[in-house]
């Protein structure tokens, strides 16, 4: 298992699918066991549906398909992670909704503000401004002051998850902005 | 190495860890900041806080640990999936099947001979006794080893029936006492075959004499071959080691002198073709000793018939064997009937009538002057 433990996802998967070893699906399962958990309690709410719906991921993987590619397979158990919990969702009556909305606050495209060095552009500068105050005040004091979401919600006097929202709601306008300007 | 906080394993993954530890504000606000930025830049990771953001880190600890053992258990259920419960239905199959046909072979013989024996017995409600039993019922073994050789006789006697009839030695008193053994075979038979006859007719012979023994020897060796000479070997080894010499009487010590004289080359000789023998021809033998004297002149199964189908019970008998004695007028009528073992009055009187009405008799070929045979009919309440 230690040996196992050096290789790369990637590697694990290949071996995976070659082999159809399950003491190599092991290793990937302790590897993302939680962050599937996670994402499963986001969309699910409850945390026994979690469970369930996580579990159900990995029971997924194992009936995968040995000729589908898997490029990188961090991002891969993401989408299928989340695509499963939407798809339970949807199952129930009138989740439809919320879940669409779920996965548009989503973004998997690394945004500007991610890159390593972030340079303050006279671009990104002009869009930061068209921001709304609070999703303004939320990226600056995040990127640029580099304060923790506790540290914002203390100085902002809201909530972390407002914290966050307003991040997450902030880089979305930022990057339909720099997208409208080129 | 000291057991990290809020059972945190070791062995986790640094980034797991480092959730954990974000979750459980363990982080400094550098660290927690450096996470939260690496967060922003992975959806992966940004969701799951998202959704652990709320849960307690024990609990989580605790559900994470309960997922893995389910899995591990899906993992070891895997085996049996609707494939493998197949392929272990068809080795349990083709298990039962082999195991079946290995008992079949193995019981089949015994099951047969039980099956003929049974079909016989039910078929049965007559049996035909040698002469050597018939003294027998003075003790209750010897009342047992005649019910045993009375049984044999009566399933052996539905082979062979009237189409062999062979000349029977008379009994003599001394040599009475060795022939349940003398027969050998048949005692062992009967308790196998456990025929539970109606009727088990036996002869009381007169007085043989040397040249019947002599005649009778030459007539089964002649018939049975190997069979007989490995019964007749038998009956040597017995009466040498049972009987006394002076009790043996003459006409046994003859009869085995005969016998091995007849068999020319010896026991030795005799032995080794009884080895040789199989197990049909070794029967054959035994039913060439008792056969019967004497058979009704419809038929043996004409005669369990109207046994079974003019039986009137009534409500003082009870169920068990009448024994009868008896001898044939010239013209087959049963006659001097006399009760050698008593079950009630109604019982005899019963048995008597049906042996009186049953039709007429015959001695069969080559028996001489008015022999008193016994039958042993069964009642039935």
């Amino acid at each position: 298992m230690e040996l196992l433990d050096r290789f790369s996802d990637e590697a694990l998967w290949q071996g995976f699918v070659t082999e159809k070893d399950r003491q190599v699906l092991a290793v990937l399962y302790d590897r993302y066991l939680t962050l599937v958990y996670g994402v499963c309690l986001k969309y699910m709410g409850d945390k026994e549906e979690a469970k369930d719906a996580a579990m159900e991921v990995f029971e997924k993987l194992y009936e995968t398909s040995p000729s589908q590619k898997i490029e990188k397979f961090r991002s891969w158990l993401f989408v299928v992670a989340k695509n499963h919990c939407l798809m339970k969702l949807r199952s129930k009556k009138g989740i439809q909704e919320k879940s669409a909305h779920l996965f548009m606050e989503s973004t998997e495209v690394v945004h500007p503000l991610d890159e390593e060095e972030t340079d303050l552009t006279p671009q990104l500068q002009q869009c930061l401004e068209q921001l709304k105050m609070e999703q303004k005040g939320c990226v600056e004091m995040f990127y640029f002051n580099k304060k923790t979401y506790e540290e914002i919600a203390l100085k902002k006097s809201i909530d972390v998850k407002q914290v966050k929202s307003h991040i997450q709601n902030g880089k979305r306008n930022l990057k339909l902005c720099i997208e409208s300007k080129r | 190495m000291s057991k990290p906080k809020n059972d945190i394993d070791p062995s986790k993954s640094q980034e797991e860890k480092d959730l954990l530890r974000y979750l459980n504000e363990e982080m400094s606000s550098k660290e927690k900041y450096a996470f939260e930025r690496k967060a922003e830049n992975d959806p992966f990771l940004y969701e799951a806080m998202e959704g652990l953001q709320d849960v307690d880190v024990k609990l989580l600890a605790k559900d994470l640990a309960d997922m893995k053992k389910k899995l591990a258990r899906s993992e070891n259920a895997s085996f049996y999936s609707f494939s493998n419960v197949w392929k272990i239905a068809a080795v349990v199959t083709l298990l039962l099947v082999a195991g079946f046909s290995a008992w079949r072979l193995t019981m089949s013989p015994r099951l047969e001979e039980n099956a003929s024996a049974e079909t016989l017995a039910a078929d049965s409600s007559l049996a035909i006794n040698d002469p050597a039993p018939i003294e027998m019922d003075e003790t209750e073994e010897q009342a047992d080893s005649a019910k045993a050789t009375t049984d044999n006789t009566s399933y052996q006697q539905n082979l062979v029936a009237e189409s062999q009839p062979v000349e029977t030695p008379k009994p003599i008193a001394d040599e009475e006492k060795a022939s349940p053994q003398v027969t050998g075979a048949p005692v062992a038979v009967a308790d196998e075959a456990e025929l539970s006859d109606e009727i088990a007719v036996a002869e009381e012979t007169p007085d043989l004499t040397l040249a019947d023994d002599i005649e009778f020897a030459q007539a089964e060796e002649s018939s049975q071959g190997a069979g007989l000479a490995l019964q007749e070997t038998e009956k040597k080894d017995i009466a040498t080691e049972t009987v006394p010499q002076e009790v043996a009487a003459p006409k046994l010590s003859e009869l085995n002198a005969i016998t091995a004289t007849d068999v020319s080359s010896g026991a030795a000789k005799a032995k080794k073709e009884a080895d040789q023998a199989s197990q049909p021809v070794a029967r054959s033998a035994r039913i060439a000793t008792t056969t019967q004297l004497a058979t009704p002149v419809a038929g043996l199964e004409s005669f369990r018939r109207y046994v079974t189908d003019n039986q009137q019970k009534t409500a003082d008998m009870v169920a068990g064997e009448v024994q009868l004695t008896f001898s044939l007028t010239s013209q087959g009528a049963p006659q001097n009937i006399t009760v050698s073992k008593s079950l009630c009055e109604s019982c005899d009187q019963e048995a008597i009538w049906l042996l009186q009405t049953s039709g007429p008799w015959k001695y069969n070929d080559g028996i001489t002057g008015t022999p008193l045979s016994t039958i042993t009919i069964q009642i039935s309440n």
